[in-house]
């Protein structure tokens, strides 16, 4: 049996952490279609076990893939910040900030206030931050006018924080204590992984 | 070799019930004139694969029936009823080895469902395939392999004594699977054997205190815990040797471990140095993996590739620990009380660390991230370069400080993943030696249990 048709029939049977174990990322992103290796993508990064080493691997296919399907995912804004979310759970930093930034370079107007809210936390970072504290807060501003966004008010009292601004931080926190828990900026992660990640979930 | 040969005589048979290839193309074709044009086609597609294993049969048993094994394992209706015409067709024959090759076939099933720690199944399969061969060793084996696994030890004894009780023809006299292994003997087996022991007692006792998801959930895989070394080290077994040395040659030479070696980064060391090693350096190397990480490391290789070494491993282990259970119920006990041991010791150490306040690090790799350069940490103290003395340094910093205290907690803590949250990701910061310190720990929402996931000196 040829080396593609194992992984898609590992896939298929979504015996995903076996894929990660025994094929390198390229591999599995040719061997599936964009959609297929992104899901894939998605469930290893979201694995039950929350297993770094599986993290890691599935930030790596979600390069792959954009590597070997560059005209597919420059259609979607979304694959650009799922590979920064990635980048993200992963802890790597320089990387994180270059997809969010490509994101956002692609949506033209009104961008999601999730996306301005996650491009502002990659201030939080170890070494020199890619961009300032105050351009960081001005983005998170920018998502708090079409929402009182907790996420968006809690990067707001780290980087107030980071700036030692005493006064700030005070206030921002003060703010997040009286506003409603549940208000979170609306995902950006692509629907059809979300819907598939809770299949995937009620079928185990 | 014996027991291969005697295999082939068992093939010489099966290729007199099909003198010719062709004949069974045509045999097949006979018994698959229900299904339509298309669905014809697609069989045929999908079954030229395996033809060409069958027809490979001829000269390769072992390759031939890993096949067959995998197809189970796919469990794909299309191909494997190729196989199946085979064994329906030597029914129809009368073939008087029908028993034994449907035996063969069921304890191949029966394996590779152990090796995805689907112990029932197993059991029920295994049961099977000794029904139709009462004196299939490898079967009971197998079973009591199985049965060890749900903790059912009397059966588990009760299948290895009927295992040594089966007369063993005199062509079967030697081991299957130590054969296979045979060819990577190493040339100072005491050396090896000592080191062997040392590296598994050192990576279990790492095992104990690292926090190791299992990738294959929760089970308890007794087998996979090597406790036989716990119990009585000295009882080391030969085929256990053997079968240890042949799998770190294999990972030496071996592609397919590439991908392993990036979640073990200890399998990328040895396949470097493997060759260099003293053979005392290459037990203790490959014990401590195994030690660390236990045999169900190795599991997604032994079943999707039909790996020798990996199988010749995991049968030792299992014999060693059934053979020392056997030998008195004092020492039975000691093996159940230390793979017991071992899971409450993680238990208390967890759960000990959490309430003592200790940092926790989720594992070994998480270290060397947080230690890089970037995090900036010779700002707070004198950094020696050896990673391990500076990530205790770095703890007791962090500890005495009480980084991770409520009044430290910036912001709201995040959720992942958003549609249905199972770790919550908190940040922490405060000011050490005019440093401000941002940790972030991850907590596990079903258990509670928080790990250090990254930390850095703030640098602007």
């Amino acid at each position: 049996m040829n080396k593609n048709v194992e992984i898609d029939s590992l896939f298929q049977k979504k015996l995903l952490k076996e894929i990660c174990l025994l094929y390198r990322p390229e591999e599995v992103a040719k061997a599936l279609t964009f959609k297929e290796a992104l899901i894939t993508a998605y469930l290893l990064l979201y694995n039950k076990e929350w297993d770094s080493d599986i993290q890691n691997y599935a930030a790596d296919l979600l390069k792959e893939i954009r590597n070997i399907y560059p005209n597919h995912w420059i259609e979607n804004w979304e694959y650009d910040a799922l590979l920064g979310l990635a980048y993200y759970i992963t802890s790597q930093h320089e990387e994180r900030y270059a997809a969010y930034k490509r994101a956002f370079e692609k949506i033209q107007s009104n961008p999601p206030p999730r996306l301005l809210i996650e491009l502002a936390r990659c201030c939080i970072c170890p070494g020199p931050p890619p961009i300032s504290y105050d351009e960081g807060i001005s983005l998170v501003m920018q998502a708090l006018k079409q929402g009182l966004y907790t996420d968006g008010i809690s990067v707001l009292c780290n980087l107030y924080s980071l700036k030692e601004d005493k006064v700030k931080l005070e206030y921002w926190s003060k703010i997040l204590k009286n506003s409603n828990q549940n208000l979170d900026s609306p995902s950006i992660e692509p629907k059809f992984l979300v819907e598939e990640y809770l299949k995937n979930e009620k079928q185990s | 070799m014996i027991r291969i040969l005697s295999f082939f005589f068992y093939l010489l048979s099966f290729f007199t019930i099909f003198p010719s290839f062709g004949d069974l193309q045509s045999s097949c074709y006979l018994s698959l004139n229900m299904l339509s044009e298309e669905e014809y086609k697609n069989y045929l597609d999908q079954s030229t694969d395996l033809l060409d294993k069958i027809e490979k049969l001829k000269s390769d048993y072992h390759a031939s029936i890993e096949s067959v094994g995998m197809l189970e394992f796919y469990n794909d209706p299309n191909t494997i009823s190729l196989l199946s015409n085979h064994l329906i067709l030597a029914e129809e024959q009368n073939s008087p080895h029908i028993d034994f090759f449907k035996s063969e076939f069921l304890f191949l099933k029966g394996t590779t469902l152990n090796e995805l720690l689907l112990y029932q199944e197993a059991i029920s399969v295994l049961t099977e395939a000794i029904a139709y061969n009462p004196s299939n060793i490898e079967a009971f084996i197998e079973r009591a392999a199985a049965y060890f696994e749900i903790n059912q030890l009397p059966l588990a004894l009760q299948d290895y004594e009927s295992a040594k009780r089966i007369p063993i023809p005199p062509f079967l006299n030697a081991n299957y699977f130590a054969i296979q292994a045979e060819f990577y003997i190493p040339k100072n087996k005491i050396d090896f054997s000592n080191g062997l022991i040392l590296g598994i007692v050192s990576g279990a006792s790492l095992a104990t205190q690292e926090f190791f998801p299992s990738l294959f959930g929760s089970l308890r895989g007794l087998l996979n815990g090597l406790w036989a070394f716990a119990c009585s080290p000295a009882e080391i077994s030969q085929e256990l040797v053997v079968a240890a040395y042949a799998l770190g040659d294999f990972i030496k030479s071996h592609s397919t471990t590439e991908c392993l070696q990036c979640v073990i980064p200890e399998l990328k060391e040895l396949s470097s140095s493997w060759d260099d090693l003293t053979d005392h350096l290459k037990g203790k190397k490959i014990g401590f993996i195994i030690g660390k990480y236990g045999l169900d490391i190795f599991a997604p290789i032994g079943v999707l590739k039909g790996i020798d070494k990996v199988k010749a491993l995991r049968r030792a282990n299992t014999m060693l620990t059934l053979e020392i259970c056997q030998q008195s119920k004092i020492k039975q006990l000691k093996i159940l009380e230390e793979s017991s041991k071992h899971a409450t010791l993680r238990t208390s150490f967890i759960s000990e660390a959490v309430e003592n306040g200790k940092i926790l690090l989720k594992n070994s790799n998480t270290k060397c991230h947080i230690m890089q350069k970037k995090h900036a940490w010779d700002k707070i103290f004198n950094l020696t370069g050896d990673i391990e003395i500076d990530i205790k340094k770095l703890i007791i910093i962090l500890e005495e400080h009480g980084i991770n205290a409520p009044s430290n907690l910036i912001g709201k803590p995040e959720l992942f993943p958003i549609a249905s949250p199972k770790i919550k990701k908190s940040i922490f910061e405060k000011k050490i030696n005019n440093h401000i310190i941002h940790a972030e720990f991850e907590t596990y929402l079903e258990t509670g249990v928080t790990f250090l996931q990254d930390a850095w000196v703030v640098t602007k």
